[in-house]
């Protein structure tokens, strides 16, 4: 376990495209998708939150803060308020979205060492050549910078602050389930992926 | 091999035997034999007066056994001799996959921390055990260095025992 590592589970999208709420809160493998996350990201972490928007009482049952941001700025703004929450005890944040119930086992374990100890190095997962900056082990020394930068004339654009400094990206490789080869980064959108979430669920079990 | 065991260890009326008894469940559903130990209080009693089994332990047998094609039990007398430790309870225990322990505050065996708002005491266990690995709590828990899961979402927590004994591992 990596004390100085502290989790991070993104969850403050609006679910659009599944009819609003909660989507981390939908339905998967007999729980929820967000208690799916929260069993991958705990034996790679120790301190844990949930960064959301609105009432927290609907979160509560977790066990876990759960950090509010300046709703409406996307994920980054989450982060920054994530980093702020976790200086004090922690020299990174690992960022999990709570939408992606697969995510590598290893992930955190990969991350730190692809960094070298580089103290300001960001680190980044990708699968299939594809960039996930929701996944990353984040210096919590650049929250000030990402506090001028989400002031700045972003677009508030994960990438954007990631390739804005010093970072690695990290491959991890595909999963193979029951014959069938899924992404670790699939995420939940639409109510058709939560059911291929289902049959992954099952096919795993 | 090494037994697997992983306790349940908090306050007074803090929820360790709801706990205790939902991981039986849960870990019994997903097909593993689940044993339990369960540290009680001084005089406790499985048996009452009036039995066949309480009139020889009164008459002075040191060890009685009662057997039935359903089950059985031994109730042994301690008289002089300490309680046995954890180790030797342990150690009389038929194979099985996992022992959950409730109770043994003091034991060195790796343990969740049951808060609930209700309990007794609130004051956090886990500062002064390195052996607590996390904490099950019905309140949002901030300023824990320990993964913190809710106390009702059991697969998490049945998860989490299973990586953290080994039982299973994570893909």
């Amino acid at each position: 376990m990596q004390e100085d590592i502290a989790g991070l589970i993104l969850s403050g999208g609006r679910a659009t495209r599944m009819g609003g709420g909660d989507k981390t809160l939908r339905p998967l493998g007999g729980r929820t998708i967000l208690s799916q996350v929260i069993s991958r990201l705990a034996p790679q972490t120790g301190r844990m939150a949930i960064s959301a928007n609105g009432d927290p009482a609907r979160l509560a049952g977790f066990g876990l803060p759960v950090i509010a941001d300046t709703a409406g700025a996307g994920p980054l703004a989450g982060i920054l308020a994530g980093m702020e929450w976790a200086r004090p005890v922690a020299s990174h944040i690992l960022t999990v979205a709570g939408d992606t119930p697969f995510f590598p086992a290893n992930l955190c374990e990969k991350l730190d060492a692809a960094r070298k100890g580089e103290a300001g190095r960001i680190a980044v997962a990708c699968s299939d050549g594809e960039q996930h900056p929701t996944f990353a082990l984040w210096p919590v020394t650049l929250h000030d910078e990402l506090l001028v930068f989400l002031g700045g004339q972003h677009k508030f654009r994960v990438r954007a602050f990631i390739e804005s400094h010093d970072f690695v990206e990290v491959d991890f490789p595909m999963l193979d389930v029951a014959e069938k080869i899924v992404d670790p980064f699939f995420n939940i959108n639409t109510p058709g992926e939560l059911q291929e979430a289902e049959a992954i669920v099952r096919a795993m079990i | 091999m090494t037994q697997r065991v992983f306790g349940i260890t908090g306050w007074k009326n803090s929820g360790k035997t709801t706990l205790t008894e939902r991981l039986v469940a849960e870990l019994t559903a997903r097909g593993w034999r689940v044993s339990t130990v369960k540290h009680a209080h001084h005089a406790f009693d499985i048996d009452k007066p009036g039995t066949d089994s309480f009139r020889h332990r009164a008459a002075g047998a040191r060890e009685v056994a009662i057997v039935s094609g359903k089950r059985w039990a031994l109730m042994h007398e301690l008289t002089s001799e300490d309680e046995p430790s954890l180790d030797a309870i342990l150690a009389r225990l038929s194979p099985c996959d996992i022992v959950l322990v409730e109770g043994y505050k003091r034991e060195a065996h790796k343990k969740i921390e049951t808060r609930r708002l209700e309990a007794k005491d609130t004051a956090p266990l886990s500062a002064n055990d390195p052996n607590i690995v996390a904490i099950a709590a019905d309140h949002p828990v901030s300023g824990e260095r320990l993964p913190v899961f809710g106390i009702d979402d059991i697969a998490v927590i049945a998860d989490f025992i299973e990586t953290t004994t080994g039982l299973k591992k994570l893909t």
